[in-house]
C-alpha cells in the first residue's frame, strides 16, 4: 500500500514540509526584488528631500544660450543715457530659394533707395546659399519687405547701438564696430573712446544690466561744445579742445574736441590731413606746444624749492643767449620783475631764469612728476599712444624754452591735470572718466607754493593778459598761452598760433580747472587781425564759466575785498 | 503575514513611485514656467531699453534748446545769469492777513457752532453740520 502511495501524491509530513518550504525558498527572492525597488525609490525620495532642504538655485536651462548678448549702457554722472541699445533687424536672403531675382531686386531697390538695383540683382543671382542684403534695417523697412511676400528673404534680429546725445560726447564715447556677426546676433566691439577702453566690461554678461557711469556731465559738455563751436566759427579756427576737471577728484566733467562727428552715423571717409580729421580727439591726443601756460608751472617749481618768493625780483631786462639762440620777450620788459609779475606780464626771459634757478635735472624730474613725460592715464583707448613729444636731448637750453612752453608738446589734458595739481594744494591730479574719479595722489608741491600760484593766476585775470576771462563773482585765475605753430619743414609760422587759456576757479578755494585750446584762431573784430589767446581763448573761458556756473549750482562770491571766510563756505555747489 | 507584508510593500512601491513621478512632472512644469517668465522678462527689459533710449533722445539738450527757441514767446525763458542768485534769508515773509470776518482770530467750538458772522451781524455761512449718515 505504501509503495502505491509512493507513486502518487506525496502525503504526510515530508510533503507538508516541502509545500511549506517552497514558498519560503521563493519568498526571499520576491522579498529581495521588493526591497530593491523600495531602496531605489527610497533613494530618489531621500535625494529629493535633501534637495528641498538645501539652497535654492537658478535652474540651468538647456536653451538659455539663445538670449541675445546685450551690451551695457553708458550713462553720464547724473544717469542720463549716453549710449544705449535698440533692437533692430537685418535682412538676408537665400538666393537659391528666390524665383524671380530681378523683380525682387527691383522691389528691394524701391524700399532701399540709396543702394543701386544692380547691387541687389548681383547678390540675388549669385547662386550662393546665403547673402546679406542689408543690415540693419528699420522696423518700417522690415514691414515693407515683409509685405512683399517673397520667399527667400528672411530677417535676423540684432542690436543697434545708439547715442542719444549725438555729437556732444562723440570723442569721449567713441563708437562700436561689429566684431562677430551671426544671423541672429551681432557682437559689437568698441572702436575708440570709452567704448573701446571698457569693451570687456560692457560686454560682460554679469554686468550688462549695470550702466557704466562716466564722470562727464552732459549739460556742461553740451555748453562747452556749443560755446567752442561758436567761437571756432567766429574766429575761423581749424578746431579746438576744451577740458573741465574737478580738482578734488580728478573727474573730467567735460571734454570737447572740435571738429567732431556724429557717432550714430557710420564712419565717413576723411581724406584731409590727419590733424583735421573729425575723429581726432584733440583734447586727449593732440600734442601742442602750449606756450606761456607753462610759466606758472615753472614758477611753482621755483617757489616749492624755496628758491624764490612771489615778490622776489628776477632779471628780465636783457635777452639770454644760450646754445646759439636768443631768448627774448615780445614786448619790452623792465629790468627786473617780481615772480608774480613775470607771470602776470608773461615774460619769457623771467621764466627761463626761473628754470635755470631750478636747474635742468630737478626741472625735468618735476615735469615728470606732474605727468608730462608719460601718456595720460585717462580711460580712453587711444590715450595710451599720445606720449608727449620731448626734446631728443634735454639740455639747459631745452629747459629754458620748455619753461615758457616751447620744446615740449603735450595735450590739453596734460595741462589741465598739471593745473589741477597746483589747484589741489599740490597733490597730483590724475584725470579720470569714471564717476567718482581717483582722488588726489602724491604730493608734488607744497601747499604754500600752490596757494601762492593761485594768487598769481588770479592777478593775471584781474590785471594781466587774462582780463577778458573774468566773470564777476567766480574769482577765475589763469594763464594765457599763445604759441606759434611749428612748421613741418622747420621753424615756426608767424601767422598761425595755438591759443590756450588754462584757468582755475574759484581761486580762493579751487574747485575746477578749465582749459580751452584753439588751433589757428584769428580775431578780426578790430582793425587788425589778432591771434593772442587773451583775445581768442580767454573770452571763450569767460562765456563757458558764465553759463556752466548756474548749472553746477555755484553761487557767485562777494567781491574779494569783503570777508573771505564766509565766501569760502558759500562757494560750495548747492548739490552735487 | 507574508502576504500582508508583500501587499504592503507593493503598495509602498506604488505610492513612492507615484509620488516621485508627481514631483518630476511638477518640476518639469515649473521649469517650463521659469523659461516662459525668463522670455517675458527679457522682452520687458528690451521694452524698457527702448523707452530709455527714446526718453534720452527726447531730452537731448540740443533738442530741448530748439524747442525752447521755437516756443520762446510762450515760455519766455531767458538764460540764467548771476543776478538770478539770491539768499533765502532775503526773501520776505508774507504779511499777516487782515482779519476780515469777526471771530477769525481764534476759532473756538462755540463760535464755530454759532456760525461765522460779518461785523454787522449778518450771517456769512451757516454753522457746519455733520454729513448725513449713510443708509445701510
Amino acid at each position: 500500500m505504501t509503495e502505491l502511495a509512493g507513486h502518487g501524491r506525496h502525503v504526510g509530513r515530508p510533503a507538508d514540509d516541502r509545500r511549506a518550504r517552497i514558498p519560503q525558498r521563493d519568498d526571499w527572492r520576491l522579498f529581495l526584488v521588493i526591497l530593491a525597488f523600495l531602496l531605489a525609490y527610497g533613494l530618489v525620495g531621500v535625494s529629493m528631500g535633501l534637495m528641498a532642504l538645501g539652497e535654492p538655485a537658478e535652474p540651468r536651462l538647456a536653451h538659455s544660450g539663445l538670449l541675445k548678448p546685450a551690451r551695457g549702457e553708458i550713462v553720464d554722472r547724473n544717469g542720463t543715457l549716453l549710449a544705449g541699445n535698440l533692437p533692430a533687424w537685418s535682412l538676408y536672403a537665400h538666393p537659391r530659394e528666390i524665383k524671380e531675382p530681378l523683380e525682387v531686386a527691383a522691389e528691394l531697390a524701391a524700399i532701399f533707395p540709396d543702394t543701386p538695383e544692380a547691387a541687389f540683382a548681383r547678390k540675388l543671382t549669385s547662386g550662393a546659399a546665403f547673402v546679406w542684403i542689408r543690415r540693419p534695417i528699420t522696423p518700417r523697412q522690415k514691414q515693407l519687405v515683409h509685405d512683399l511676400g517673397r520667399p527667400g528673404l528672411n530677417f535676423g534680429s540684432r542690436t543697434v547701438r545708439v547715442y542719444p546725445a549725438g555729437a556732444a560726447t562723440a570723442h569721449v564715447i567713441g563708437g562700436v564696430k561689429p566684431a562677430k556677426e551671426g544671423v541672429h546676433f551681432t557682437e559689437l566691439a568698441g572702436a575708440g573712446g570709452a567704448e573701446a577702453y571698457f569693451d570687456r566690461r560692457l560686454g560682460d554678461p554679469e554686468r550688462v544690466h549695470e550702466p557704466l557711469a562716466l564722470s562727464i556731465d552732459l549739460r556742461l559738455q553740451t555748453v562747452m561744445r556749443e560755446v567752442m563751436a561758436d567761437g571756432i566759427e567766429r574766429l575761423t579756427a581749424n578746431g579746438g579742445a576744451g577740458v573741465l576737471l574737478d580738482v578734488r577728484t580728478g573727474e573730467v566733467l567735460a571734454m570737447a574736441s572740435l571738429p567732431d562727428f556724429d557717432p550714430n552715423l557710420p564712419p565717413q571717409a576723411f581724406d584731409g590731413p590727419a590733424h583735421l580729421n573729425p575723429r581726432f580727439n584733440r583734447a586727449a591726443l593732440g600734442r601742442y606746444e602750449l606756450g606761456s601756460t607753462f610759466k606758472p608751472l615753472t614758477a611753482a617749481a621755483a617757489l616749492d624749492l624755496g628758491l624764490v618768493r612771489p615778490d622776489t625780483l628776477v632779471e628780465t631786462g636783457s635777452p639770454i643767449r644760450a646754445g646759439g639762440r636768443w631768448i627774448r620777450d615780445l614786448h619790452a620788459m623792465p629790468s627786473h620783475l617780481t615772480v608774480s609779475d613775470v607771470i602776470r606780464r608773461s615774460s619769457n626771459v623771467g621764466a627761463a631764469r626761473l628754470a635755470m634757478m631750478v636747474g635742468t635735472p630737478r626741472f625735468k624730474d618735476y615735469l615728470g612728476r606732474l605727468g608730462f613725460l608719460e601718456p595720460s592715464a585717462i580711460e580712453l583707448s587711444e590715450a595710451a599712444r599720445a606720449e608727449p613729444l620731448l626734446p631728443p636731448k634735454w639740455t639747459d637750453l631745452s629747459s629754458m624754452t620748455i619753461s615758457y612752453g616751447h620744446g615740449l608738446a603735450a595735450s590739453p589734458l596734460h595741462l589741465a591735470a598739471a593745473y589741477g595739481t597746483l589747484a589741489n594744494g599740490g597733490r597730483r591730479v590724475r584725470p579720470s572718466l569714471l564717476r567718482g574719479g581717483t582722488g588726489p595722489g602724491e604730493r608734488i608741491v607744497s601747499p604754500e607754493a600752490a596757494a601762492a600760484m593761485m594768487e598769481m593766476l588770479r592777478e593775471v585775470v584781474r590785471n594781466g593778459t587774462g582780463r577778458r576771462a573774468e566773470v564777476p563773482g567766480y574769482r577765475i585765475g589763469g594763464k594765457t598761452g599763445t604759441a606759434d605753430k611749428y612748421r613741418p619743414g622747420g621753424g615756426y609760422y608767424d601767422d598761425r598760433v595755438i591759443a590756450t587759456f588754462a584757468s582755475v576757479f574759484p581761486t580762493s578755494d579751487p574747485a575746477y580747472v578749465l582749459v580751452v585750446t584753439l588751433d589757428e584762431p584769428t580775431n578780426r573784430e578790430g582793425s587788425r587781425p589778432v591771434r593772442e589767446a587773451s583775445r581768442t581763448a580767454a573770452p571763450l573761458v569767460s562765456e563757458i564759466v558764465r553759463r556752466i556756473a548756474p548749472i553746477m549750482g555755484l553761487r557767485p562770491l562777494p567781491p574779494e575785498d569783503e570777508q573771505a571766510e564766509t565766501a569760502v563756505a558759500s562757494a560750495r555747489p548747492a548739490s552735487d | 503575514m507574508n502576504k500582508l507584508a508583500f501587499a504592503c510593500s507593493m503598495l509602498a512601491i506604488v505610492v513612492v513611485a507615484a509620488w516621485a513621478y508627481n514631483v518630476n512632472y511638477r518640476t518639469a512644469t515649473a521649469l517650463d514656467r521659469v523659461e516662459a517668465l525668463r522670455t517675458k522678462i527679457a522682452a520687458e527689459r528690451e521694452h524698457i531699453q527702448v523707452l530709455e533710449v527714446e526718453w534720452a533722445w527726447l531730452n537731448n539738450p540740443d533738442r530741448l534748446a530748439r524747442l525752447v527757441a521755437m516756443n520762446a514767446d510762450r515760455l519766455g525763458l531767458g538764460p540764467m545769469t548771476l543776478r538770478h542768485f539770491g539768499r533765502v534769508a532775503a526773501v520776505p515773509f508774507p504779511p499777516e492777513p487782515e482779519p476780515m470776518l469777526v471771530g477769525m482770530g481764534a476759532v473756538e467750538d462755540g463760535e464755530l457752532a454759532a456760525g461765522l458772522a460779518m461785523a454787522d451781524g449778518s450771517a456769512v455761512m451757516p454753522p457746519p453740520r455733520p454729513a448725513a449718515k449713510a443708509r445701510p
